[in-house]
């Protein structure tokens, strides 16, 4: 089972483009947390070095999880989905905040994000659930019932408030159900449910909706009512200028190192934004300003055609995939990877929400690289063993 | 998929690749849209962000007179202003310069307050040194301290008109300010202070890239010829005149007859140009320059001149004046007796001493048009002297071709042209230095602010005249003043040559005959070896109308004390004080 000849089978220009990436991101740490003039930050070593750790020990779990037949994994995706869950009730009470939601466990010396590996306990579940019923997954109880397991995540991490975890969860399930086969109708109920469910929580705690349930269940339903700090952060990026030094700030000054990098950006190392520090956690989410500004239009373009290949690659993983759970983890991978992508760049250049999710194996951060590198170790699986005759 | 999905999942995967490009298109568009086609905007968004730029004034020149005392300086003055988005605590910063900047605490607290976005709110203009120190030590970089510099005219309305003047706006306006703005002005500097993203913004600042961007270049020094003493001298001195004669103004220009330096120019009314506000617009003209006026019989010496040089009329040949004549079907009158008295028998130096007006145009009607005007031109009418002045005027003087008999004939006792000051005194000085037609000039020297002294180069004066024509018309010009119209300009001990002129002026509403003249008197002294050529106009005296009655006394006395000044020895032993005073000018 633990073949390493199996290793040969690696999809050798995908693990290229991944670790190009790393690389690319490793270098963007360094550069952007560079501030000369700037006392009382950490030296900017410690930052990429740090993040070099996290990548060696993330290839690490990426090689174990190559290794271990995905089918053997996907055995084990009721404890692990249970014990995401307990982690993520545990985050709500002893969780540390460090932008406004509490999504972090502290674990010796480092923090760990919960949300970030309930995402593989989604991919894992889901594939593990509709596996053996992909030939009923044009019914809709099949479907609604699939609905159960990105949910119970979904609402925790709501709560936290991360908003973005939730649609990365969300994503992951209209991935894997629409590639397995799923009715388009049936999603679209799903979808217009969802954007219903969503304009509800909108309007909860306005007239006449908040008039509209007795007291006791009020007090519940005010918890769950968008907040107007996270209604703000939503709707911002159309027009960041209404609240420049508050809600519009990051998007702003994002927009502004961008667009200032021009074709070939102001060179690496020399990006005022954010060697100035007005770019906020420009080594983390906002990373990407971070590109654009230092290296221009071809710097951002060029992460944007490595992405591209990621994705095309691991479709062509999932359409070969020997078997539905093959081609369901697959498909939850890559739409995690690829979701988190599109929806932080877009962030960046102004033409999305700010979600908070960070740019896959770019962006500094052990938890969302592990989990990266799990969700890129899955891909490689299912592609190693896309030929069941071999064995 | 094992089963018959293979097909499906291959078109789902199809579609699925398709949402993705989209999106992956979307946002390497938007990228181009932001990185290449409105990157210009973005940049200057960021420079508004990562930076603030404060100007830093630059002084002014000065201007000096040619000793080196100032005309025009500057006073340090400074401002308080504050960049809001730099303040974390307003309302305590508010507290701590109310006292300071003797302001409401209120009403300083609103104004650091403006919001976002406002760069620059004035707190209090005009504040003293100790008041600025104290506000820059609070150590508030959103506090700016400007520094500026106000124009003071030290000598308020000595040589006003000459010097110009500072607008609100801080555009120069006339005079040497105006025409030396380019070497006064200087260039401002910048100040650039650059911005950390960390909040509190106040502790934003950077000092490492903080600093002079631009480095501040103070104006350069313009030296002027004008000598403060003398020019103290015409200003009193016409000033006087002016008022004995209750005219409604006055010119008098002091000149180095040897070199076209202009040694004084005062303008009659005056105006403060540190309140230039408070005085009419026509105080600030300087009609020295930019005003032609008919010159009446000054201009004599011009035609005496063009005669002697061409030989017409110029060797005893006489005239019999009759008072009045008859050209065309006008009729001309000898000066003032409106042709009811008669000058006997004159040659042309007679007709000149005595100011014979119908003797002296029978000589210009003799010299025709084409040598008058060949004349004129040589002395420099019609052009600009090319004074460092703004807005010279060239004078009046039409083309040859369409004067006639009578214009002719006007000419020559300066009538029917318009010159001015400046001209005129130029065309004496030629007489007083021996045939050279000097520039009137004003600049000695711009002294730049490294120390480099630049002195402005003068062509070699072209000679008009022989030193024979010369010689016999300083004799003339000195019996015009012995024995003639300008007694009232003679100087115990010294010889003095001179010629007086009275102009009737000319009104839109009456021509010639509104009754309002102009008198004026233009010389030199000594008259053996000129040191300073001298015009005094009045204009519209209502106290009588005489060059050699109103104007002639502030001549002789800009002289004499001028010439003191300048330590220039009397040559005449001539101990008795001849105050007799000219009855008339003939």
């Amino acid at each position: 089972m633990l073949e390493p000849r199996l290793l040969r089978r690696l999809d050798w220009s995908l693990l290229a483009a991944v670790l190009a990436l790393c690389l690319y991101g490793l270098v963007m740490i360094y550069s952007a947390t560079r501030s000369p003039e700037a006392a009382g930050l950490a030296p900017p070593s410690s930052f990429a070095l740090k993040q070099s750790i996290w990548l060696l020990l993330a290839l690490a779990v990426f090689l174990v999880t190559v290794l271990v037949d995905y089918e053997r994994i996907a055995r084990w995706h009721v404890p692990l989905y249970a014990g995401a869950l307990v982690l993520l009730i545990a985050v709500l009470f002893v969780g540390r905040a460090p932008s406004g939601a509490a999504s972090w466990i502290a674990v010796g010396g480092f923090r760990l994000q919960p949300s970030e590996f309930a995402k593989i306990a989604v991919i894992l579940s889901l594939a593990a659930f509709l596996g053996p019923r992909v030939d009923q997954i044009q019914s809709l109880r099949v479907v609604l019932l699939s609905l159960l397991i990105p949910a119970a995540p979904v609402l925790l991490v709501v709560v936290q408030p991360d908003f973005g975890t939730a649609l990365v969860m969300v994503a992951i399930w209209f991935g894997a159900l629409y590639l397995a086969g799923a009715r388009a109708a049936h999603l679209g109920i799903v979808l217009a449910s969802g954007l219903a469910l969503f304009a509800l929580m909108w309007n909860l705690d306005r007239p006449p909706l908040d008039r509209a349930v007795p007291g006791p269940i009020a007090g519940i339903i005010s918890k769950a009512a968008l907040k107007d700090y996270q209604k703000r952060r939503l709707t911002i990026f159309l027009n960041p200028q209404s609240d420049p030094l508050g809600a519009g700030y990051h998007v702003i000054q994002s927009r502004v190192a961008i667009g200032s990098g021009q074709l070939t950006g102001r060179g690496l190392f020399r990006g005022t934004q954010s060697r100035l520090r007005f770019i906020p956690e420009r080594h983390t989410d906002f990373i990407f300003s971070v590109v654009g500004e230092e290296l221009g239009l071809l710097g951002a373009a060029s992460m944007l055609v490595l992405y591209l290949f990621l994705f095309w690659r691991g479709l062509r993983v999932a359409i070969r995939a020997r078997d539905s759970l093959g081609s369901l983890l697959a498909a939850g991978a890559i739409s995690m990877l690829i979701f988190h992508c599109i929806v932080n760049i877009g962030m960046s250049v102004n033409i999305m929400p700010i979600t908070g999710l960070p740019l896959p194996f770019v962006s500094y951060g052990g938890s969302n690289l592990v989990v990266s590198f799990i969700a890129f170790g899955l891909l490689q699986n299912v592609h190693i063993r896309r030929d069941r005759m071999l064995f | 998929m094992e089963h018959s999905g293979c097909r499906q999942i291959a078109r789902r995967g199809a579609c699925w690749a398709t949402l993705a490009i989209l999106g992956f298109l979307a946002l390497a568009l938007r990228l181009y849209q932001i990185q290449v086609v409105r990157h210009d905007r973005f940049y200057d968004e960021k420079l508004a962000i990562q930076e603030r730029r404060w100007s830093i004034e630059a002084p002014r020149g000065n201007i000096y007179d040619r000793r080196g005392n100032p005309l025009a300086l500057n006073l340090k003055l400074y401002s308080v202003a504050a960049d809001p988005g730099l303040i974390d605590a307003p309302a305590e910063l508010a507290g701590q310069l109310a006292d300071l900047l003797r302001m409401d605490e209120q009403s300083l607290n609103a104004k650091l307050c403006v919001g976002e976005g406002v760069r620059y709110v004035p707190l209090q203009d005009w504040v003293d040194g100790p008041t600025a120190e104290a506000a820059g030590s609070l150590g508030c970089p959103g506090l700016i301290v400007n520094t500026h510099w106000k124009r003071a005219y030290p000598h308020a309305g000595l040589a006003a008109s000459l010097l110009g003047f500072i607008g609100r706006d801080g555009t120069a306006l006339g005079g040497i300010e105006k025409e030396f703005d380019a070497k006064l002005a200087g260039a401002d500097g910048e100040m650039v202070v650059v911005l950390d993203g960390r909040l509190p913004r106040s502790r934003a600042v950077i000092p490492q890239r903080t600093g002079v961007r631009q480095p501040m270049v103070p104006g350069s020094s313009v030296v002027l010829t004008i000598d403060l003493d003398i020019q103290t001298i015409a200003e009193e001195e016409l000033a006087k005149a002016v008022e004995n004669a209750r005219a409604v103004g006055g010119t008098a220009i002091v000149m180095d007859p040897d070199t076209g330096e202009v040694l004084a120019l005062a303008t009659q009314p005056s105006f403060d140009p540190n309140e230039f506000w408070l005085y009419p617009r026509e105080t600030w003209v300087n009609q020295a320059v930019t005003s032609p006026y008919e010159p009446g019989s000054t201009f004599k010496v011009i035609t005496a001149c063009a005669a002697i040089e061409e030989d017409v009329m110029s060797r005893g040949e006489t005239y019999e004046c009759e008072g009045t004549r008859l050209i065309g079907r006008q009729r001309i009158n000898c000066a003032l007796h409106g042709g009811k008295r008669a000058h006997d028998t004159l040659d042309l130096d007679g007709m000149f001493v005595h100011s014979c007006n119908t003797g002296m145009a029978t000589v210009s009607t003799a010299l025709g048009e084409d040598r008058m005007h060949r004349w004129l031109k040589r002395f420099g009418f019609g052009e600009p002297t090319g004074i460092e002045l703004a807005g010279e005027s060239r004078g009046i003087l039409s083309s040859p071709d369409r004067w006639s008999q009578m214009r002719l004939a006007n000419l020559g006792f300066g009538q029917g042209i318009g010159v001015t000051p400046v001209q005129l005194l130029a065309a004496y000085c030629a007489v007083a230095n021996g045939g050279r037609l000097v520039r009137p000039r004003l600049v000695m020297a711009v002294t730049h602010p490294d120390g480099r002294t630049e002195r402005p180069t003068h062509p070699e004066p072209e000679r008009i005249l022989s030193t024979a024509t010369c010689d016999r018309m300083r004799e003339l010009m000195t019996r015009v003043v012995e024995e003639g119209t300008g007694g009232a300009a003679r100087i115990p001990g010294r010889l003095v040559a001179g010629k007086t002129g009275t102009a009737q002026k000319p009104t839109p509403e009456a021509g010639f005959r509104s009754g309002k003249y102009i008198a004026s008197f233009a010389g030199f002294a000594p008259a053996d070896d000129p040191r300073l050529a001298v015009l005094v106009i009045v204009d519209e005296p209502r106290n009588g109308h005489y060059g050699g009655v109103l104007a002639a006394p502030a001549f002789r006395a800009i002289c004499q004390r001028a010439l003191t000044h300048l330590r220039v020895p009397p040559t005449r032993p001539e101990a008795g004080i001849n105050l007799a005073m000219a009855e008339a000018d003939r």
